[in-house]
């Protein structure tokens, strides 16, 4: 009840007389029904503790108001406080019936908070009644529904936390109340709530006690000790300070439990029931400290109490057992007696009541650890059928994706073996090709081979027909002219014949004509023509850069036969004293100019003969152009554009 | 059991799998090698393609001037027999008015 009380203050907050009469004058003054019955439910809950019929009377009004404007709220919120109205009067049953209705509406109506509140204050009730499992759930209820909440609209969890602790307390289960305690400890400390946080210091004490665990419960008392005192908590401060002597008195440390039990007994606000146990513990103290005289006299006080309180009479065996002991201990064994029969006397009759709250205890204890235990093996086939299930899953992905990857694999030998195949073929068709030239290329050098020899044999022809006629000439004294004239004839053309055959032969000797070549081909040819005709100067200058560029045979054989009937006709025709050749490179052209300062002529005028045909036929074979260009008295140009194509560098 | 043979049947697809990863790998770097080889060897076969075509066309060249040469030849070679003809027709007639002519 005392636990139920501290929740519903942590609901409300400490509510001052202040606030009591603002509420009263909001209830009086304001004409928003709503706030009306808010303010009317707060103050009832103040007044549930203090005054529980002016409690009702509120509540009633609050009823009435929150009925006739429909808050559906205000009325879910009233039935939780009458629910708390009833708990306090100790009607627990109408008290679970508020609880659950005001559970209903909430969720009904979707008060996530007020649903949080009715299920903690349902808890409340069934730990109230004893039904521990029960509690157990709801406070796990009303967490979880918290949990859910956006963290401005959540309830304290600590409350929870704290509720759920002493319950497993109950239950002798000092672990698991420990971790609770703890939680709700972590989060009083976080909010700074210093009461609270003593409460909490407190509980986790007792854990440790009850586990043993005397170093660790000292350590924590003290600590409890400390915030209760800070924060002015007297109440806590000597409920602390007692389970502190109780704990050095089991370490055997009777001095300083002496001090914590009298330091306890300097507060006023004490209440019988605690100075009569402390009492008990000063006597059992002095008693091990060997003073049963100073034992006595705590003995007494305490026995005092005890007559003025009757009703605390069976909290008080350990005070009769410990007087007697000190009688015994001071030799006087009558009185002694008398008072170890009292001690047995209340062990009896607390044992019958004990023995069948104990009873109750264990059945609850039973129950609870055989539902746990049924939740628990829930649990574990449902993980069991989960992890079933999630290993078949992971077999039928395994599989998909080993399929997947055999496809793939055999995709890729399939990719592999028809590229072998498709390089296969290109490579036969290569060396195929390769084959066929080669052939050709044999033939060709046979057919080369074949021609060559059959003009040098022309060309000893040839020379032996020019030897035979010298020799006629030499050897007879011709003097008919035109028998003479017949011989020279046969002579100089058979001299021609070998000349152009033997240009052809130099050309055909190369597989490509270097420009170099061409240059001391043509300059050879201009020293013969130079023999001809001493009054005519001849100029040849090439560009440096093509004199390392190859032409193909023909294009050389061409170009040179073009140059050489170029200079020919000029040296014939042109009565020119200079005749020049140059070879140079522009952009993308080879360009060739004749050039002579002779007479010239009109182009217009003059038809065009075999000599100038066969210039054009030469250089339009080699994709050139060729132009003449010449004017009376200012001599003749002839300029051959070939393209840089014909040449090349290798 | 099931269970077990399950996590067994699990382990041994991720064994066949990663060992599948390691053939699909070890395939396609194959795959690549072969390719880059094939490469190297079509560029020297069609290098030597490239040589034995330079080498026919300069031979076709002088081929064609070989064909131009006997043209050529053929003609001078009437042009030759003809002249020699007329020689040898002005050389009888003198012999005949001189009377030189073997009877």
């Amino acid at each position: 009840m005392l636990l139920l009380i501290l929740f519903s203050r942590t609901i409300s907050a400490a509510q001052e007389s202040r606030e009591t009469d603002s509420l009263f004058r909001i209830v009086s003054k304001t004409r928003n029904d709503s706030v009306k019955v808010k303010a009317l439910n707060k103050l009832a809950f103040h007044y549930i503790f203090n005054d529980a019929q002016k409690a009702s009377v509120l509540l009633k009004q609050s009823e009435r108001i929150a009925r006739r404007s429909k808050s559906a709220f205000g009325y879910s919120e009233m039935i939780n406080f009458r629910g708390v109205l009833m708990d306090v009067s100790g009607n627990s049953d109408s008290a679970h019936y508020y609880f659950s209705r005001a559970l209903q509406l909430s969720r009904k109506y979707h008060f996530p908070n007020l649903e949080v509140r009715s299920i903690n204050n349902l808890g409340m009730v069934y730990w109230n009644q004893g039904r521990f499992n029960e509690a157990l759930h709801s406070f796990f209820e009303a967490l979880r529904v918290n949990e859910t909440l956006p963290v401005s609209e959540q309830i304290n969890n600590a409350t929870c936390y704290n509720n759920i602790g002493l319950i497993y307390q109950e239950l002798d289960l000092n672990a698991k109340a420990l971790q609770y305690h703890q939680k709700a400890y972590e989060i009083r400390k976080r909010d700074n709530l210093q009461k609270e946080q003593a409460i909490s210091l407190n509980n986790i004490g007792i854990c440790y006690s009850s586990m043993g665990k005397i170093e660790e419960s000292i350590h924590t008392f003290r600590k409890g000790l400390a915030i209760a005192k800070a924060s002015g908590n007297d109440i806590d401060y000597c409920k602390i300070l007692e389970n502190l002597g109780n704990s050095l008195q089991t370490q055997g440390k009777f001095d300083e439990a002496i001090a914590c039990y009298k330091e306890v007994l300097k507060f006023p606000e004490l209440g019988p029931k605690s100075a009569i146990g402390v009492r008990g513990s000063l006597v059992a103290a002095y008693n091990e400290r060997n003073q049963p005289k100073v034992a006595l006299q705590y003995a007494n006080e305490g026995l005092a109490l005890i007559k003025a309180n009757p009703e605390y009479r069976n909290f008080a065996s350990h005070l009769y057992q410990y007087t007697a002991q000190s009688y015994y201990m001071l030799g006087d064994i009558k009185k002694g007696e008398l008072y170890n029969r009292d001690f047995i006397a209340i062990t009896q009759e607390v044992f019958s009541n004990d023995n069948v709250k104990q009873i109750a205890g264990y059945e609850i204890r039973y129950e609870t650890a055989k539902k746990e235990k049924l939740l628990a093996e829930n649990k574990a086939k449902l993980l069991q059928n989960q992890a079933e299930t999630r290993q078949k899953n992971y077999l039928l992905i395994g599989v998909s994706i080993f399929l997947l990857f055999a496809i793939l694999i055999g995709l890729l030998i399939f990719r592999q073996q028809k590229l072998k195949h498709s390089q296969l073929e290109q490579e036969h068709k290569l060396k195929t090709a390769i084959a066929h030239i080669e052939t050709q290329n044999k033939l060709q050098e046979q057919r080369l081979s074949i021609s060559r020899d059959l003009h040098d044999n022309i060309g000893a022809q040839l020379t032996f027909i020019i030897s035979s006629v010298e020799n006629i000439k030499y050897a007879f004294n011709i003097s008919d002219l035109k028998l003479g004239g017949k011989l020279e004839n046969i002579s100089s053309f058979a001299k021609s014949t070998i000349v152009e055959l033997r240009d052809t032969i130099w050309a055909m000797n190369n597989n490509a004509i270097v420009f170099e070549d061409l240059r001391s081909r043509i300059l050879n040819f201009i020293e013969k023509a130079k023999d001809a005709t001493d009054t005519i100067a001849f100029k040849f200058s090439i560009d440096e850069n093509l004199s390392a560029m190859k032409l193909s045979s023909i294009a050389g054989m061409n170009i040179y036969r073009t140059i050489q009937e170029a200079v020919n006709n000029a040296v014939k025709y042109s009565e020119a004293d200079e005749i020049a050749i140059t070879v140079s490179q522009s952009e993308n052209k080879i360009n060739i100019a004749i050039t002579d300062n002779g007479i010239g002529f009109d182009i217009q005028a003059i038809e065009k003969g075999n000599g100038l045909q066969n210039m054009q036929k030469r250089i339009a074979d080699i994709e050139g152009t060729i132009s003449i260009t010449s004017h009376p008295t200012k001599g003749t140009q002839i300029a051959i554009a070939l393209p840089t194509a014909v040449v090349t560098n290798k | 059991m099931t269970f077990l043979i399950s996590t067994t049947m699990v382990i041994l697809l991720i064994a066949i799998i990663l060992l599948l990863i390691a053939a699909i790998i070890y395939l396609n770097i194959a795959f690549y090698k072969e390719k880059r080889l094939f490469r190297i060897r079509i560029e020297s076969l069609q290098q030597i393609i490239a040589d034995i075509t330079k080498t026919q066309s300069g031979q076709v060249n002088r081929l064609r001037l070989s064909d131009a040469l006997d043209e050529k030849l053929k003609a001078d070679n009437a042009t030759l027999n003809h002249d020699i003809f007329g020689l040898n027709f002005e050389l009888f007639d003198i012999l005949s008015k001189n009377n030189l002519l073997k009877k």
